[in-house]
């Protein structure tokens, strides 16, 4: 059996989104999605450059694919290619499940889960005010509670341009401890709360920070350093009984054994950012042989939510899915993330939970018609650019 | 100071395989740098836009200002291709620096360190068109090289480009690969350097068997003995032989170089056109120093990326010796735009028995002719390394 690649397409999509169609010689058509928000150009094109490799080779060679696609120019890595790769290994992954008239899962071992946990942002970057007060935090923690989430998430930044320097005053570690008490107060005990750092600490404030948070319940502190400093993640864990977690700035395998041994215990790879279905399931069978979890990392549309999904599935180490159907509304985008389905109810939330998606192939169907109304020709988003008091640039 | 404001980021495909970058300033000054990622083209080039996108008309700084633009401005950075964009508008805005200042790009990092910069050849035919290359004919180029003055040559595995290792060989392969080196030292004699790049092409269990057997012939370094990023898996590697392991052509951040001095190699080889440009090497090269580990610059670009890596050499003390292609594409057969076309007075890309001269032009040292170099950029550029396949149909490293 073999299905012969015969194009590979980019779809930029508004608000900011990159999917891809792999069309093959059988009519089988498969969609990927990457997810490196701030390169959408560039990663299109390193999508087209490995077209070029992919054209009239046999799809469902998908493994031997992915090495050539990952491997074969030489230079490797990143999360251009990671994200490039991604997007078309999960296109690939799409076509074999169709193929076979199977979901992902069923093709990779079978569902070890029947629904998926996720959780939801209630930090509101695009659509809200400056500045959000701690009241405004815990009052959407309590709207996304009331839609029967059981987990959420903050992130701590509180304005464009909250930049962080290497030695931060008290207040500021207090600021972070007042939103995270304040939240956390705002929610029932049966939910769960996740702190995202972002990155923007040195090494020495996040250590003041998590020692400050020792007495709260948290899901995870997501970032509370960048994660290429895999050195300084190992003194952090030892200060702090927290979950730490990071993964979406890690782009291949290698990248994430480097944050294991540095005693994180939530992997957060991102499905396409990381080399897609198939480097996703190494990483997460290696982060079983280091009992960590996989908490998928997914900040962009339906196309890679569903492949997440997916994957969810067959993940024994599975810990929750992040996920932006909540946040990604129609009201406040123009579109929302459910409308490129031809069923749109098949990423609706049940009670906290993404019921496991039994159409074949990443389970989710596009509506053409959809992509043609909402192209996004701008194809570039740049985050704020943040500077510091004295003028110094700050990372976002 | 005043670093003017940047006004346009333009970049080219230049053949046989380069991309090079433009900047220009408000205040009239034009910079030039090279990005080492040839098989990423068309991507490198998109990067450079992206990233020309914050810089472009923005109140910047310096390098150093801009290099953390480059690199972090969009959250996401490091990578091949993204550090590989970052270098080139790196290199560009150190050229303009030096511009202003009117001196050598070497004179702003300290001065010179040294009074020539060793280099070394390439024992190969890679780009030949050739289907087998025979121990006898890489043994001849090596004379050949010794004879126009170099001191030192390099050569590789396996001969022939498009020929893949199998994860453990048999021993007559293993022999051949051993008497390739023997061959070359035997034709050369030992007063001439010789290093051996693997380039990643042994496994793990291949390399543990092969690099004992290499330690009669007194190589310089062995080369990328195992694939990056298995930094870990190097150490276990280094602990096998007594000569001196290098690497770092394929790692584009600070921290996988300091992993990588942990890990035991003794000579980094940052390529100045795809880690980060100056800045960057910098970093490296004096976190090296801490270390008593020797820097020899990657690399297998053009003109313009050589002539920054001679910059960084000439003030750089830890350096000791650069690689570099300029006999390799000298010949017009395979390679019609030659190396030198677009770059007036190439004085600074000269060759003198086997070391380069400084020279006192200002910025990177050579003054490009913009309307050579822009009758020969094309947007078809297309290189990439050949699709190596093992005997059983799977992929191999190339």
């Amino acid at each position: 059996m073999s299905v012969r690649v015969r194009s590979v397409r980019c779809h930029y999509v508004k608000p900011r989104w990159l999917f891809v169609e792999v069309e093959t010689a059988e009519g089988i058509t498969g969609w990927g999605e990457a997810a490196v928000d701030p390169w959408h150009r560039t990663v299109g094109v390193a999508i087209e450059e490995l077209g070029e490799t992919l054209i009239g080779r046999d799809a469902l060679r998908i493994e031997d694919n992915w090495q050539s696609l990952a491997h074969g120019r030489f230079y490797r890595g990143g999360p251009v290619i990671g994200a490039a790769v991604g997007a078309i290994d999960t296109a690939l992954w799409d076509i074999a499940g169709k193929a076979a008239g199977v979901p992902v899962y069923e093709l990779l071992g079978g569902p070890v889960r029947h629904r998926v946990r996720a959780y939801s942002w209630i930090t509101m970057d695009d659509v809200r005010t400056d500045n959000p007060t701690n009241e405004e935090y815990a009052e959407n923690a309590r709207l996304r509670q009331s839609s029967g989430m059981s987990a959420v998430k903050a992130s701590y930044g509180r304005s464009a341009n909250d930049a962080m320097t290497s030695i931060e005053a008290p207040g500021r570690v207090a600021d972070i401890v007042d939103l995270v008490h304040a939240v956390r107060d705002a929610l029932d005990p049966t939910v769960d709360l996740a702190l995202d750092l972002h990155g923007r600490c040195s090494k020495g404030v996040a250590k003041q920070v998590l020692r400050a948070l020792d007495d709260v319940h948290l899901l995870f502190v997501e970032e509370p350093i960048l994660p290429e400093f895999g050195e300084a993640w190992r003194e952090i864990a030892s200060i702090t009984r927290l979950p730490l977690a990071t993964g979406e700035r890690s782009h291949t395998l290698a990248d994430f054994k480097s944050v294991l041994n540095s005693g994180v215990t939530v992997l957060q790879p991102d499905i396409g950012g990381c080399g897609g279905i198939s480097e996703m399931l190494r990483i997460a069978h290696l982060a079983q042989q280091y009992d960590a979890t996989i908490a998928p990392h997914w900040a962009c549309g339906p196309i890679g939510l569903a492949a997440s999904l997916q994957m969810a599935c067959i993940v024994p180490n599975f810990l929750i899915q992040e996920q932006g159907v909540d946040y990604y509304t129609a009201a406040d985008f123009g579109v929302g993330l459910c409308d490129y389905l031809t069923d749109p109810t098949a990423l609706q939330l049940r009670d906290g939970y993404f019921p496991a998606l039994t159409r074949p192939g990443i389970g989710v169907d596009i509506d053409r018609d959809m992509l043609r109304a909402n192209s996004w020709p701008a194809r570039s988003w740049i985050p704020p650019s943040m500077r510091t008091a004295d003028g110094s640039f700050a990372n976002w | 100071m005043d670093y003017g404001k940047v006004i346009s980021i333009d970049s080219y495909l230049l053949p046989p395989r380069w991309i090079v970058v433009r900047v220009e300033t408000a205040d009239g000054y034009v910079g030039w740098g090279e990005a080492g990622v040839i098989s990423w083209p068309a991507t490198v080039k998109s990067a450079i836009g992206e990233i020309a996108s914050l810089i472009v008309g923005e109140s910047t700084g310096g390098p150093s200002d801009v290099w953390a633009i480059a690199t972090k401005g969009r959250g996401y950075g490091g990578g091949a291709a993204l550090m590989s964009a970052a270098s080139a508008i790196d290199q560009a805005l150190w050229d303009i620096a030096g511009r202003r200042a009117g001196m050598p790009i070497y004179q702003l990092l300290g001065g010179l360190v040294r009074d020539r910069v060793r280099a070394y050849a390439w024992l190969t035919l890679d780009d030949h068109g050739r289907d087998v290359v025979t121990i006898d004919e890489i043994a001849k180029l090596a004379v050949e090289r010794v004879a126009m003055g170099f001191t030192a040559v390099k050569t590789g595995y396996p001969r022939s480009a498009d020929k893949a290792l199998e994860p453990i060989e048999t021993l007559a392969k293993t022999r051949d690969l051993v008497d390739q080196v023997a061959a070359i030292r035997d034709a050369v004699g030992p007063q001439i350097g010789l290093a051996l790049d693997i380039h990643s092409r042994c496994s793990v269990a291949m390399t543990k068997l092969l690099l004992p057997m290499l330690e009669p012939f007194g190589l310089m370094w062995i080369e990328e003995p195992i694939a990056p990023p298995h930094i870990g898996v190097t150490r276990e590697v280094a602990g096998h032989t007594g000569v001196q392991l290098a690497t770092g052509e394929r790692y584009h951040a600070a921290p996988d170089f300091n992993a990588l001095i942990d890990a035991g190699m003794s000579i980094l080889q940052p390529d100045l056109n795809n880690v980060g440009g100056i800045t960057q090497a910098r970093r490296i090269a004096d976190v090296a120093r801490a270390h008593n580990v020797a820097i020899a610059p990657h690399c297998s670009a053009g003109p313009i990326g050589l002539a920054v890596s001679l910059q960084f050499n000439f003030a750089t003390h830890n350096c000791v010796i650069q690689e570099q292609g300029l006999e390799y594409y000298a010949d017009r057969q395979f390679f019609p735009t030659g190396y030198l076309d677009y770059i007036r007075e190439p004085h600074a890309l000269r060759l003198d028995q086997g070391y380069f001269l400084p020279s006192n032009t200002p910025g990177i040292g050579v003054e490009i002719d913009e309307e050579a170099l822009l009758a020969v950029a094309r947007d078809e550029n297309y290189w990439r390394p050949p699709a190596v396949r093992r005997t059983d149909g799977s992929v191999a490293e190339w």
